[in-house]
């Protein structure tokens, strides 16, 4: 464990690496801009010859599988983890990536700019073999549960090694690319393990990218300016809430979609369910009424089902007021067509309350009423 | 001459201004030039076996100094310049040097990574060996993991961070190949020559150590991978050669030591007479020590308030310096004969 104290930070980088010689790591590392800190530190000891949790012992942590991206629970400052590090760049490059800020709420992790729900990250080592080739590197964006595919090659990705069939995680793995558990060292030291590279997966069909570019605008750190645009095409229901949880509504929606998990928030999503959520919130409310009025026709004894995004307290409540409004809308007005009769006031209807109108039409109300 | 008062030539300076100073001499230019070659072959074509070079000589022969002027006024450059290349920028000779003047030599020479230069420590194990190299390196953590992740990450790190030479020095600890002792030991020594047999594969190596060393690395199989040794040393009055290198090499230093303002004077007494001889005895033809005999006498003549360097001096320096560690048996500067030892006492390295 080295203790490094604040006072003694060299700005001059080669002096620094003088002074810090034995104490950085000897291959400097720097980040990707869309890379976490957690898959940072990973990289940095695989670069090194060392297994992950090496840079957390350096740091002075004892970090067990506290990998997925979220707040800096360690208190890692920015001189220390740059002085590890080894970059060029020293703490100014490497600020960004502690999460000091308090979250707004007790469930809420940050994710570069915006905040996701703890569960939506996960620990996992999930890679796209297609993206590795291109720059070697974990994207950040592949620690997003949902998310069953990597953005911006559209490759689905491996989360288990294709050889031994292990769920890749984050033990000594030798290179980041390699399955850590098909890693092995020879008795003379040569790394002798499965390169996922080499086990391209297949592309999302093409229909569902556009779809998939929207949802993945709110929360991937290389798509901000994509961002503004996705934006600027959402109902003016959600205006005033954040990137992190229209990404979530997407997600809770996705959960919804004919064969997918309800049950379970830790779960990948299948890239045409994501699509399809994506969609419903593109094209806000209309969608959403279709998709409902389908739901209910899918399952028509359990319109409860809808709970699941209606109670969940993940999702930010003006979302969710929002959307039992319409279902609720949307329940009044398919029993007024079993009515079979169009002369209600549609105002008096607006301003009811809810559930006593359902009362009455359930209560058969208005039949009685016309005779 | 400068015109400092001579009150200022003070002994406490010698030492730190004959560090910096470094002395030309053939032995050095061919032994750079042989590292040059060895390390363009690898630039040039880096996935084919590389060769192997030794430099051994009696201590204080002025290998290492050799390796370091290498690495300070070779290497540094040419990565300082390929620093600035790998951020874009094209590279400016006045640049460089302004960098280079800007932070004290042993910065550059450490944090260059185009050339490993490795002390070995004590008694060589394969795990020595690996964690000393670890630490040239600048390992997080050169003494944890097993034999086999050490040599990984060696490897690892000498892949990544792009060395073109290795320098292994005081290679004479590096440990005896012997058929006797525990079964542990010969399967250590044996490693020791495997993993250096794999290395020298991948990477040029340069062998520096005293004559001891010359029978213990060179087995066979490392052998046929290696260059024609350098030679180094000693510098014998016998040889025509040897007497014109060493004559120069005096000459030199002479010139140095009144570049460096060490002395306000040149001390040509270096040159003069029966001195160089005296020097070549009194030093067993090492040219290291001659700078450093010098320094002693320099420092000697300083205390004692003297700026011209003279004889006696030097007979002083002997006495205390060469007499004493037995490197001669009797002062050639106060004999009345100069008995010059033969070349195979020369040779002997055991001081």
């Amino acid at each position: 464990m080295i203790s490094r104290s604040e006072c003694e930070f060299e700005p001059d980088y080669y002096l620094r690496r003088y002074l810090s010689f034995g104490q950085s790591y000897a291959v400097p590392v720097r980040p990707y801009p869309d890379e976490c800190l957690e898959d940072l530190l990973t990289r940095a000891a695989c670069e090194n010859g060392f297994a992950p949790m090496r840079s957390y012992r350096l740091l002075g942590l004892d970090a067990r599988d506290k990998l997925a991206p979220g707040p800096n629970r360690y208190g890692i400052t920015a001189k220390s983890l740059a002085t590890l590090l080894g970059n060029q760049g020293g703490p100014a490059e490497v600020a960004h990536l502690l999460h000091d800020e308090l979250s707004p709420s007790a469930h809420r992790s940050p994710f570069f700019d915006v905040w996701l729900d703890w569960r939506t990250l996960t620990n996992n080592r999930r890679v796209s073999p297609l993206a590795l080739r291109s720059a070697p590197y974990l994207r950040a964006i592949w620690k997003v549960w949902p998310l069953s595919f990597d953005p911006e090659t559209k490759e689905t990705l491996l989360t288990r090694c294709p050889e031994c069939e292990n769920s890749l995680s984050n033990t000594f793995m030798g290179d980041i690319w390699c399955c850590n558990h098909c890693s092995r060292l020879s008795s003379d030291g040569i790394l002798q393990a499965v390169d996922l590279r080499e086990h391209p997966q297949a592309l999302v069909p093409e229909e569902y990218w556009d779809a998939l570019d929207f949802a993945t605008s709110f929360i991937d750190p290389n798509k901000r300016i994509q961002r503004a645009m996705s934006r600027s095409e959402l109902h003016r229901d959600f205006d005033g809430i954040d990137d992190g949880d229209i990404f979530e509504t997407i997600f809770a929606l996705a959960r919804l979609m004919p064969g997918a998990p309800a049950k379970s928030a830790r779960l990948e999503m299948s890239a045409p369910d994501m699509a399809a959520a994506a969609e419903l919130v593109r094209g806000w409310p209309a969608t959403f009424e279709g998709f409902m009025s389908d739901f209910a026709r899918r399952m028509p004894r359990s319109h409860h089902a809808l709970r699941a995004v209606l109670y969940n307290t993940r999702l930010s409540a003006a979302v969710r007021d929002r959307m039992k409004e319409l279902v609720r809308a949307a329940s009044v007005q398919s029993a007024m067509r079993d009515v079979g009769d169009r002369r209600f006031n549609q105002e008096l209807i607006a301003l009811a309350e809810f559930r006593s109108l359902r009362k009455w039409i359930k209560g058969r109300a208005f039949e009685v009423n016309q005779m | 001459m400068s015109g400092k008062p001579l009150a200022t030539y003070r002994s406490e300076d010698v030492f730190e201004k004959f560090e910096q100073m470094r002395i030309k001499h053939p032995h050095h230019e061919a032994a750079v030039e042989m590292f040059e070659k060895l390390r363009h072959r690898k630039i040039r074509s880096p996935a084919a076996e590389q060769t192997a070079v030794s430099l051994f000589a009696g201590s204080q022969s002025g290998k290492s100094t050799t390796v370091r002027w290498y690495i300070d006024s070779v290497l540094v450059d040419e990565w300082l310049g390929a620093e600035k290349r790998k951020r874009g920028n094209d590279t400016d000779l006045q640049e460089i040097e302004s960098l280079k003047a800007k932070y004290p030599k042993e910065v550059l020479r450490k944090i260059q990574r185009l050339a490993l230069y490795v002390e070995l420590s004590g008694e060589t194990t394969i795990s020595g060996l690996i964690s000393d190299i670890l630490e040239a390196l600048g390992d997080v953590d050169p003494h944890s993991g097993t034999a086999k992740h050490r040599r990984y990450r060696a490897e690892k790190l000498l892949l990544g961070l792009g060395y073109q030479i290795i320098f292994l020095d005081e290679t004479q600890h590096i440990k005896t190949q012997t058929f006797t002792g525990s079964k542990s030991r010969t399967d250590d020594a044996t490693e020791v020559q495997n993993t250096l047999k794999r290395w020298i594969k991948r990477w040029p190596i340069v062998f520096v150590g005293t004559q001891h060393a010359e029978k213990i690395i060179f087995e066979h199989q490392v052998d046929t991978r290696s260059e024609k040794p350098l030679k180094f040393g000693p510098l014998h009055f016998g040889n025509e050669r040897d007497r014109t290198i060493f004559e120069d090499f005096c000459g030199r230093l002479c010139l140095k030591v009144a570049q460096h303002d060490i002395l306000p004077e040149a001390p040509t007494i270096l040159v003069e007479g029966d001195v160089p001889l005296c020097l070549n005895v009194a030093t067993k033809g090492r040219l290291g020590l001659v700078t450093k005999l010098t320094r002693i006498a320099i420092e000697i003549a300083l205390e004692r308030g003297e700026v011209k360097l003279q004889r006696h001096h030097f007979a002083k320096a002997v006495d205390d310096f060469a007499v004493r560690i037995n490197l001669c048996a009797s002062n050639p500067f106060t004999d009345d004969r100069i008995i010059v030892p033969s070349v195979e006492d020369y040779m002997r390295d055991d001081i």
